[in-house]
């Protein structure tokens, strides 16, 4: 299965957006690689995450080998200066409701990057039902 | 010293301290080398933030299962209200100890959940680096049943 961000998640309450990650990766510890390959230099793990919105860093995290496989992980932040976008429920969206461009919001973009040099990236918009 | 060679170490020296400027994100794989080949979490604090002793504090909250099923991933969560420029996540039962150095900024509000590898029974230490130059610390021990890293 190809290495990736599966899951970008966010939920935004009282200015503060709880980010919630999924990402589809093997994970292998030196030891692992070791036992599978014989070579444990064949290791291969998300070494480091950020997560931007637009220039401004709200995570970055330097990690290891021995997060889970196919971590899952989880950062709160303040987004009270960021600008959230309007998310439509499924009834709107059923009743071909449509958003103005003003009505969207910022990019959240995870990036990471693994020990073999992948880069693995993805964005989702911080949008909220409640309106503000 | 000659000009020739004054030239050429300035001129170093002025790359040198421009270039972290331009990289926003602190890799700590590339800062800190020997924290992430610490075999156990005393080397791996000397490693990061040098001689200083940690002190334990209650403003630091681990949560941990006691027992887990399987090592493969024990979730671990963990909030501080300290004010911090780095926390770290250290833990005792794998051949290294470090797992993840976070580094801090202002949006963060400092709780973070994660899936971790426990190849044994052990402990999970929060090293939190706060803006007054001190290190705190809080630990919780976990039993695992089965180890994850031999999979």
């Amino acid at each position: 299965m190809a290495n990736k961000i599966t899951a970008v998640k966010v939920k935004i309450k009282n200015d503060v957006a709880t980010a919630k990650m999924v990402f589809s990766h093997p994970m292998m510890t030196y030891n692992q690689a070791k036992a599978k390959t014989g070579n444990s230099d064949d290791a291969n793990f998300i070494t480091h995450i950020t997560a931007k919105v637009g220039t401004e860093e709200v995570l970055d995290i330097s990690t290891s080998q021995f997060f889970s496989k196919n971590p899952i992980f989880k950062f709160q932040f303040k987004c009270g200066t960021f600008k959230i976008g309007k998310k439509l429920s499924a009834r709107e969206k059923f009743n071909g409701m449509t958003r103005d461009a003003s009505e969207q919001g910022d990019l959240l973009t995870i990036v990471a990057t693994d020990r073999k040099g992948n880069i693995y990236e993805k964005s989702v918009e911080l949008a909220s039902k409640k309106k503000r | 010293m000659n000009r020739r060679n004054f030239l050429t170490f300035a001129g170093s020296a002025i790359a040198l301290s421009v270039l972290p400027m331009n990289l926003n994100a602190k890799d700590y794989r590339e800062l800190k080398k020997d924290v992430w080949t610490a075999h156990n979490i005393d080397d791996a604090t000397k490693a990061l933030y040098g001689m200083k002793t940690p002190i334990e504090s209650d403003q630091i909250k681990i949560d941990v299962p006691k027992i887990n099923s399987s090592g493969a991933a024990v979730p671990v969560s963990f909030s501080t209200t300290i004010d911090a420029k780095t926390i770290a996540l250290f833990q005792d039962a794998n051949p290294e100890s470090a797992v993840a150095v976070f580094d801090v900024n202002i949006y963060d509000m400092k709780k973070y959940d994660v899936k971790i590898k426990m190849e044994k029974d052990g402990i999970v230490m929060v090293l939190v680096e706060g803006t007054d130059g001190k290190i705190y610390m809080a630990k919780a021990s976990t039993q695992v049943a089965a180890g994850g890293c031999e999979g």
